[in-house]
């Protein structure tokens, strides 16, 4: 199935888009989509990283764990800066 | 107090922001306002600060405005709460956020302001991008917010005062004859 990643501010920069399609297993979680994403290099995955981006599903924050459908937006949202 | 007697309006503008007069609430005796502008700053390398563009995940925004709004009028005893914040360019002393409470007493709108804009900074999907004289940065804040109890996003927010600036590989060109 597939599902949307969206990327904002250094990180789409640094992934050179603003969004991208993504196929995964029926099943998969926000962490398989991130690690399909990355190709699972580190070089790319360091900008990802836990403690420094944090993830929305369908506009709304969630854990990684968050089992995906058909169809989602995942937002990778490094830190924020408004105000 | 009934729910529907509380005056909500929060929002996206396409550039500066302004404080405008809210429907004023019979019962209430204070309106506190807060103004965030953009802060004339020189960077070391890249020169004078030009303005301020601000990037925003708009429909996820836009969701939690009105959530956080609607949160401080319950939690302060609000009945009008206005919350404004800019997508788009910013520039020197122009308003990219603007927040208005208006309380029965003074002391619920001087929290419920400060309340606001501690959360609209460590929540919202908007991210700051500094336009210098010679060149971009983007101004990593806040580890947004997690709502889940998932053992990967225990880390606590960077505190406002220890923003960080990453240099952007755009260059400028446009920055150094505006």
């Amino acid at each position: 199935m597939e599902v949307k990643i969206l990327m904002f501010a250094v990180l789409a920069e640094q992934f050179g888009g603003s969004s991208l399609l993504v196929e995964v297993a029926e099943g998969a979680t926000v962490a398989d989509a991130i690690e399909i994403m990355t190709d699972g290099e580190e070089s790319k995955k360091k900008w990802l990283s836990p403690d420094r981006v944090a993830v929305a599903v369908n506009q709304s924050y969630c854990g990684r764990d968050r089992v995906l459908v058909a169809g989602d937006e995942i937002a990778l949202i490094p830190p924020v800066s408004g105000g | 107090m009934a729910s529907d007697a509380i005056h909500i309006e929060t929002g996206l503008v396409a550039g500066p922001v302004a404080v405008t007069s809210m429907s004023w609430p019979g019962d209430c005796g204070a309106e506190s306002i807060f103004v965030g502008r953009t802060r004339a700053e020189t960077h070391g390398e890249l020169g004078a600060l030009l303005r301020l563009e601000y990037e925003v995940y708009a429909p996820m925004a836009e969701k939690l405005m009105d959530a956080m709004a609607r949160e401080t009028a319950e939690k302060y005893d609000g009945r009008a709460v206005r919350m404004m914040h800019a997508n788009g360019p910013v520039g020197l002393g122009e308003a990219s956020v603007v927040i208005q409470v208006a309380t029965p007493h003074r002391g619920e709108a001087f929290s419920a302001c400060r309340y606001l804009i501690d959360r609209l900074k460590h929540e919202l999907p908007i991210w700051k991008h500094e336009i210098w004289e010679h060149g971009r940065t983007f101004v990593e804040g806040c580890c947004a917010h997690r709502d889940t109890n998932s053992q990967a996003n225990n880390s606590p927010c960077v505190s406002d005062d220890h923003a960080r600036r990453t240099v952007s590989k755009t260059s400028n060109t446009e920055g150094i004859t505006t």
